[in-house]
């Protein structure tokens, strides 16, 4: 599946409206504020922003690894804002794939057991499935001569691949990468790039933070948030070179990055 | 279950890769577990598993109780035609009898005493143990084949497990007897005898043996007794001279003694209690020291939760993996423990060796691995749910997100921390109160004045030949010979005649020639040569002590204890006075079992009264708990009963002389027999079972105590070392902004402080609450409140040096490089 026919497929992910807001002490803090996102199916994303601009709280809420204040987020069909821990467990397991810039591997698992580990919380998985899903995901990312290896045996980008296998290893409906290359040199960035674009060519739905505008490009779609809210590029550097902005502009962008989404349904 | 696999083998590799978190932990474990199953290998042993003999749960011991004398228990012995009668009570399925004797092994040097235990001929029938080697005593023995069937113990320390002893031949007094059988290890019945014989007529020296009884299935040992009592009752006023006047019969279960206490010793149920607690608190300052470290470790591994958790492992999955982790860590602790607790178990058992069934064996079987497991299980739970549940839940999006990731350790995971330490701190301090009470109090029972000098002084005794000596004067004669004979003995500084305190002499009615007299109006009374007094350091007080003339002619006269001369002569000058024993009577018209020599009364004692010429100082003579009982002491020829007693005070180690003594006696007299195994009254002493009770109780829990705080200081030095390494940066940021090392110390002090301090208050409170509670258990516990303020000095200096180590590092951070990581 391309990115080109992927607009025209359903919405995997719709939101409307989200908030998130982080109570520290008597100081409120709104990391996100009403923002509505729609990804359809085998869609390539990347968000951006500056820093402190929400796209990791986004990101965080789409992989259900945090709950909104409000608003609605619906996951292939379902409402998920509001579900329980193990709900929400089951459902990352099942549906989303994480790709991180810290790579997140357990240190004290090898490369195979780190991959394995998704699959390992998936009840009635036989352990031959199991075997064979880990040897293609390590096979899938050039890392299956080093499965009997620890993560800290190997490179950064080999540890980011092995991430992405682990990612891959539970066939997710979208893979949610948060600054995949942000500890990477840049021919290790690239390579890892390389490997999300092949994914997605194959028909893999991606969801990407980055704040590198190479990287960015990489992606069939762009969405840019700033103070909490998606606005559009030129609108995000002009808000950017200007001191004071106008909520008004925000709201408008917001309303046709609506329209976007509408068209893409 | 290849998912629990999964996290059994990752629980083994994450102790594998951390190997002083892991033996730390385990080792914590290990003490608790320990010695919770020692206790229970304990229990085991003496409570549910301490005889060998088929329904022992029915084998019924029957006793007299005199309510004059409620601590003396007394056995009845039957002759063959009551016996007859006595099987056949209705509650009765079948009866054993069995008494003891003395035989002397000939054949080498010196002859050897060995005790032996006629039983009747259906022992074998009776109590089905079978033999360890060739038979046992059977019914087809009529006695006149001479067989003897060995103890194990015996077996093993005369003739060294030799496994061809069977068909040797012993001599035992005149006679040539052929060992047809050794016995197992577990079987010591009929009082751990050295050798067992068949129960004949023709051969044992008393037709009066002890019968135990199996009761009837579903025949409680009340509904037998009220059968029993009757029956005794009517033996008793056809021949009245075996029983006190007033008396019930009790059947008491063989393990009876052994959990309710005997007249004379506390049960089990008396010091279990106590030792259960504090095995109890041991295991729980250990599950609490594996929490501390499982939480410190736990915070380190937030990470790795939160990522288990990104990819989709749910609450209950963590808590699993988390227990299945702690289980590995218990399991391990649990077989160290196993290990420990044999050892640990063995201990009461030597130390109170009269207390418990001598058939008891500590053995790890079965039941105790069970209960081992179970134990872990428990504590694996225990100590493993509080850091599985705080866990389970990680922060997935800011650990996750973190380009640097650091392991902060919430301000919640701090307070558990600091109130499992400070919990750990008051549980050590109670036990350390207890152990340093109880300590005081068997160091008070050494440094006890006992009012006698009981050192390098060993009992040596005897029985009169049978058909000798049957006059009194004959009897005098030969006991003064002998004790000048073992005066000359080389390392003997002085020999005479008379009883063995700390328990000396029976207890006696009398009364005091022209006052009134009371009905429970008791003095002990013991027998004592010329010199005895001076012998154990005894001071007389007033007035004089017979000499050696006057003993040898047994003249009526008297020496009393001060106590005695307070309570019965108080306003009056004893010297002088009068006391009339109707026991004397008594002994003069006692007829002693046949074959046993009638007691001699000396021909000067012509009534009951004695003359008292003397007052001697107060000595310990009614066990080491209870007051001074009131005494009297006459001379030790004034009545002769069926052997001699004398105190050997030696040079040096008694035990030492005991062999050139033996040597002496042979030489006077060949045939003389001793009482086996020679006491020394330091022996005597430590076997009472006040003694014996306090210091089993001191060394187990000084022990515990040890152990405990051996414990608080691991866990303070995790949490300390935890909180340092959580706040090297802070550390870093002080000194870039110029703190001294002194003020980064004078930090970590003060934040671990409140925690031991804190503790520190509730093991006070507790200490006090619980030593009212121990004072019941462990009468001579000191109460001294500066034992308790010791204790928890001892503990807060310990607390203290615990922190330093840690403290030092955090001194020794450099600014830099601790910056450089935030």
């Amino acid at each position: 599946m391309s990115a080109a026919t992927a607009t025209t497929a359903p919405n995997l992910i719709h939101i409307e409206q989200l908030t998130k807001v982080f109570f520290t002490d008597e100081i409120e803090t709104h990391a996100l504020s009403g923002v509505h996102l729609s990804i359809g199916r085998g869609e390539y994303v990347a968000m951006s922003g500056p820093s402190g601009c929400g796209k990791s709280t986004l990101l965080s809420i789409l992989g259900l690894l945090d709950t909104p204040t409000g608003g609605q987020y619906t996951l292939n069909g379902k409402e998920v804002a509001n579900l329980n821990f193990a709900d929400r467990s089951r459902i990352r397991n099942q549906e989303i794939g994480f790709i991180f810039q810290s790579f997140n591997l357990i240190g004290d698992l090898t490369v195979y057991e780190n991959v394995e580990l998704p699959l390992t919380y998936r009840s009635g998985m036989p352990s031959t499935e199991r075997k064979d899903r880990v040897q293609r995901s390590l096979e899938r990312v050039n890392m299956a001569h080093r499965m009997r290896h620890y993560p800290a045996q190997l490179s950064g980008g080999q540890q980011q691949r092995v991430a992405v296998a682990r990612a891959l290893a539970g066939s997710p409906s979208i893979l949610l990468a948060d600054e995949p290359t942000g500890n990477l040199d840049s021919k290790n960035g690239e390579a890892v790039m390389k490997l999300l674009a092949e994914l997605h060519d194959e028909g893999a739905t991606i969801c990407m933070v980055t704040h590198d505008p190479r990287f960015a490009a990489h992606a069939g779609r762009q969405v840019h948030l700033f103070d909490g809210k998606v606005v559009a590029e030129g609108e995000l550097q002009r808000l950017l070179a200007e001191p004071e902005r106008n909520p008004s502009t925000v709201s408008g962008i917001e309303r046709e990055d609506r329209k976007v989404a509408g068209e893409t349904r | 279950m290849s998912a629990v696999l999964q996290d059994l083998r990752f629980g083994l590799r994450g102790l594998r890769k951390n190997p002083s978190f892991a033996a730390v932990a385990i080792l914590s474990l290990a003490l608790g577990i320990g010695a919770t199953t020692a206790m229970f290998s304990l229990i085991y042993a003496v409570v549910l598993d301490a005889y060998p003999y088929a329904d022992h749960q029915r084998t019924v011991n029957p006793i007299m109780r005199d309510p004059e004398h409620p601590t003396a228990w007394m056995w009845f012995v039957l002759t063959p035609a009551q016996a007859a009668i006595y099987r056949q009570t209705p509650a009765f399925e079948d009866i054993v009898g069995e008494i003891g004797h003395e035989f002397e092994m000939r054949g080498q040097d010196l002859p050897e005493n060995v005790t032996v235990a006629y039983v009747t001929l259906n022992e074998g029938s009776f109590n089905r143990v079978p033999s360890l080697l060739g038979r046992g005593i059977q019914a087809s023995d009529d006695g006149k084949q001479n067989v003897v069937v060995l103890s194990y113990k015996y077996w093993l320390r005369r003739f060294n497990g030799d496994r061809g002893i069977v068909g040797r031949k012993l001599q035992l007094d005149d006679r040539v007897y052929q060992v047809v059988g050794v016995m197992p290890q577990r079987y010591t019945f009929g009082g751990k005898p050295d050798m067992y014989m068949p129960s004949t007529l023709d051969t044992q020296p008393n037709p009066r043996m002890i019968y135990f009884a199996k009761l009837k299935p579903g025949v409680t040992a009340e509904q037998a007794s009220a059968q029993v009592d009757a029956l005794v009752h009517q033996f008793a006023k056809e021949d009245p001279r075996y029983y006190p006047k007033n008396f019930h019969v009790h059947l008491q279960y063989l393990i009876d003694p052994v959990t309710k206490g005997t007249g004379a010793s506390p049960g089990l149920a008396h010091t279990f209690p106590l030792i259960f607690l504090a095995v109890v608190t041991l295991l729980l300052i250990g599950c609490a020291n594996c929490s501390i470290l499982l939480l410190a470790r736990g915070t380190a591994r937030t990470h790795e939760f939160a990522v288990r958790s990104a990819v989709g492992a749910t609450r209950g999955r963590i808590i699993r993996q988390l227990l299945v982790e702690c289980l590995v860590i218990s399991f391990s602790g649990a077989a160290l423990g196993i290990v420990l607790s044999y050892f640990l178990a063995k201990l009461p058992l030597e130390l109170l060796p009269n207390v418990f069934p001598s058939e008891a064996l500590i053995r790890v079987n079965l039941p105790v691995l069970a209960f081992s497991v179970v134990v872990a299980t428990l504590a694996g739970l225990l100590f493993g749910l509080l850091p599985a549940i705080r866990f389970s839940r990680p922060n997935i999006s800011e650990t996750m997100q973190a380009s640097a990731r650091r392991n902060t350790g919430s301000k919640g995971a701090r307070a558990t921390l600091n109130t499992l330490i400070a919990g750990q701190i008051a549980l050590t301090l109670v036990l350390l109160a207890v152990a340093g009470a109880a300590i005081a109090g068997f160091m008070g029972l050494l440094r006890m004045h006992l009012g006698y000098e009981p050192t390098s002084t060993v009992l040596v005794g005897g029985p009169f030949a049978k058909g000798t000596l049957s006059g009194w004067q004959e009897r005098t004669a030969y006991v003064e010979q002998l004790r000048q004979q073992i005066a000359t003995t080389a390392g003997v500084l002085g020999v005479e005649n008379g009883d063995a305190p700390p328990n000396s002499g029976f207890e006696t009615d009398f009364s005091v020639v022209g006052r009134p007299t009371s009905q429970k109006q008791k003095t002990h009374m013991a027998q004592a040569g010329s010199g005895y007094f001076a012998l154990l350091k005894m001071p007389v007080l007033r007035g004089r002590v017979w000499n050696s003339t006057e003993n040898r002619q047994g003249l009526p006269l008297a020496v009393v204890n001060e106590t005695f001369a307070k309570r019965f002569l108080a306003g009056s000058d004893p010297i002088g006075q009068q006391i009339s024993w109707p026991v004397i009577d008594e002994i003069r018209k006692e007829t002693p079992p046949p074959g046993f020599p009638p007691p001699a009364v000396s021909p000067a004692i012509t009534g009951t009264l004695f003359q008292i010429v003397g007052v001697v100082a107060d000595s310990v003579n009614d066990g080491l708990d209870k007051p001074i009982a009131p005494e009297v002491y006459i001379p030790s020829t004034s009545a002769l009963f069926g052997g001699f007693n004398y105190l050997v005070h030696t040079q040096g180690d008694p035990l030492a002389s005991m062999h050139a003594i033996q040597a002496s006696i042979h030489a006077f007299n060949p045939n003389q027999k001793l009482w086996s195994d020679p006491y020394t009254l330091e022996r005597i002493l430590h076997e009472t079972p006040e003694w014996g009770q306090q210091r089993l109780v001191s060394i187990l829990f000084g022990i515990f105590a040890a152990a405990a705080l051996a414990l608080a200081i691991v866990g303070l030095y995790s949490v300390v070392a935890f909180a340092v390494a959580q706040r090297t940066g802070e550390f870093g940021i002080r000194m870039a902004l110029g703190a001294q090392r002194e003020s980064i110390l004078g930090l970590v002090f003060r934040s671990t402080l409140p925690t031991v301090l804190g503790g520190t208050a509730v093991g006070l409170v507790l200490a006090a609450v619980f030593r009212h509670a121990s004072a019941r258990w462990s009468e001579n516990s000191s109460q001294n409140p500066l034992i308790l303020a010791g204790a928890a000095l001892l503990l807060v200096v310990a607390a203290l040096l615990a922190s330093i180590p840690p403290a030092r590092r955090a001194a020794a951070i450099d600014p830099m490089q601790a910056l450089r990581s935030e």
